[in-house]
């Protein structure tokens, strides 16, 4: 009976352990050359079972914490730059509405549209659609302050017919370096085009134009005022 | 899209310097005893591979925004094309794909150690680049965020290659 219960398989380890035993009892042959073979397979047999995953994996909780964080971070920035973005619309929008601009916009009366000195490289927009602006302001080119910004001045001048911005002309841009000129080439048409879209001076940022984009919209905003502020038109 | 392009850009220039960190505070054995060695090590290879994928899509969304008026070849050929504020960027991408890359295909093994350690030391330029690019592209170099952002983070670059670099003095004289 003892030698039975000592005998028990407990694990498969030991049933191997035994086995290997058994066979150099005295009187039997001299294990056969499967000693080797069977080391790596006990090695494997220990190391599987001891916290599977752990060692495979190390770092893994610091892994999935950078790829959160690293993702949050860049959904919150992009989101904080919308954010700053429109709030310096709104700033912008507030300031020329309340404060006097510092250089008067300069009202040229005319029944001919498109009159200003235009920069040269930059195409201007010819509108096809007139655009609906409010009531009553008087035909004519207005021309909007200059906002300065790291990179140089930009005024635009917005064109009226018939009480509607029919166009907006740029006379002023950043022209101190061929990157300069490059961007504000690429910028400036988007810019243009997307104010005549917009039907104001509320336009969104131009990737790589941050300062020209920001610029752009004060001008005209300013341009804009001017021409109400010329029709006689409050508000 | 431009708000994306700004902030992958940031992020990816973030997890960038912190492989850097990581990995010369490892191999300045100041990883200190709580935590493995291997612990340290495969977070520096996960964040360099997570550097990677974020500067691979800083550029997918450059070259998506159309308003960026960037093709595939500005995107992936360094030149003055479209002016080497870009350039640099282009150049410091591939750096780090020649430093990141042969740790995820295994090719280190297979590399003597002099040239492995030559290959790595790569990322030392490429995060210079990055700033060179950052700056001389970036729209936010003129907020006082970014001043500081930069100023923090070459002090946190700076700081660990510091301490490697007297660790290798210090080796030196006590064998001289």
């Amino acid at each position: 009976m003892k030698d039975a219960d000592m005998t028990a398989p407990i694990d498969p380890l030991l049933q191997q352990r035994l086995a290997q035993l058994s066979g150099r009892r005295p009187g039997s042959a001299l294990p056969p050359p499967t000693v080797a073979k069977s080391a790596p397979n006990r090695t494997t047999a220990r190391t599987l079972p001891t916290k599977p995953g752990r060692r495979a994996k190390p770092a893994r909780r610091a892994k999935l914490s950078a790829l959160a964080i690293s993702a949050t971070t860049t959904l919150g920035l992009a989101l904080a730059f919308a954010q700053d973005d429109t709030q310096t619309h709104a700033s912008d929008a507030l300031t020329l509405a309340t404060v006097p601009v510092a250089t008067p916009a300069t009202t040229t009366p005319t029944t001919a549209p498109a009159a200003g000195p235009v920069a040269a490289n930059v195409p201007t927009t010819t509108v096809v659609a007139a655009l609906a602006t409010p009531a009553g302001v008087a035909d004519g080119t207005y021309v909007g302050a200059t906002d300065s910004n790291r990179w140089g001045p930009v005024q635009v001048q917005a064109v009226y017919s018939g009480g509607q911005i029919v166009d907006v002309q740029i006379l002023q841009y950043p022209t101190a370096d061929r990157k300069s000129v490059s961007i504000n080439q690429r910028a400036l048409p988007a810019l243009i085009s997307e104010a005549l879209s917009a039907r104001s001076a509320d336009v969104n940022t131009v990737s790589g134009a941050t300062y020209t984009s920001k610029s752009y919209r004060v001008s005209l905003q300013s341009a804009i005022d001017a021409a109400r502020s010329a029709s006689g038109i409050s508000g | 899209m431009w708000y994306l392009t700004r902030a992958t850009g940031i992020v990816a220039a973030l997890l960038a310097v912190a492989t850097l960190v990581w990995g010369f505070f490892f191999s300045a054995r100041n990883t200190g005893t709580r935590l493995r060695p291997n612990w340290w090590l495969a977070l520096h290879n996960y964040l360099g591979g997570l550097t990677l994928v974020f500067i691979g899509l800083h550029m997918v969304v450059s070259f998506i925004d159309t308003n960026a008026g960037l093709g595939l070849i500005d995107l992936l050929i360094p030149s003055g094309a479209v002016g080497w504020r870009i350039g640099w960027g282009v150049l410091a991408f591939w750096l780090f794909a020649i430093v990141v890359l042969p740790s995820i295909g295994r090719v280190r093994r297979r590399l003597p150690r002099k040239a492995w350690h030559a290959v790595h030391l790569l990322a030392i330029p490429a995060i210079a680049l990055t700033g060179v690019h950052a700056y001389q592209s970036g729209s936010d170099t003129a907020s006082n965020y970014f001043t500081t952002g930069l100023a923090l983070l070459i002090g946190i670059s700076v700081y660990p290659i510091t301490i490697r670099l007297l660790g290798i003095a210090q080796r030196r004289l006590a064998t001289a």
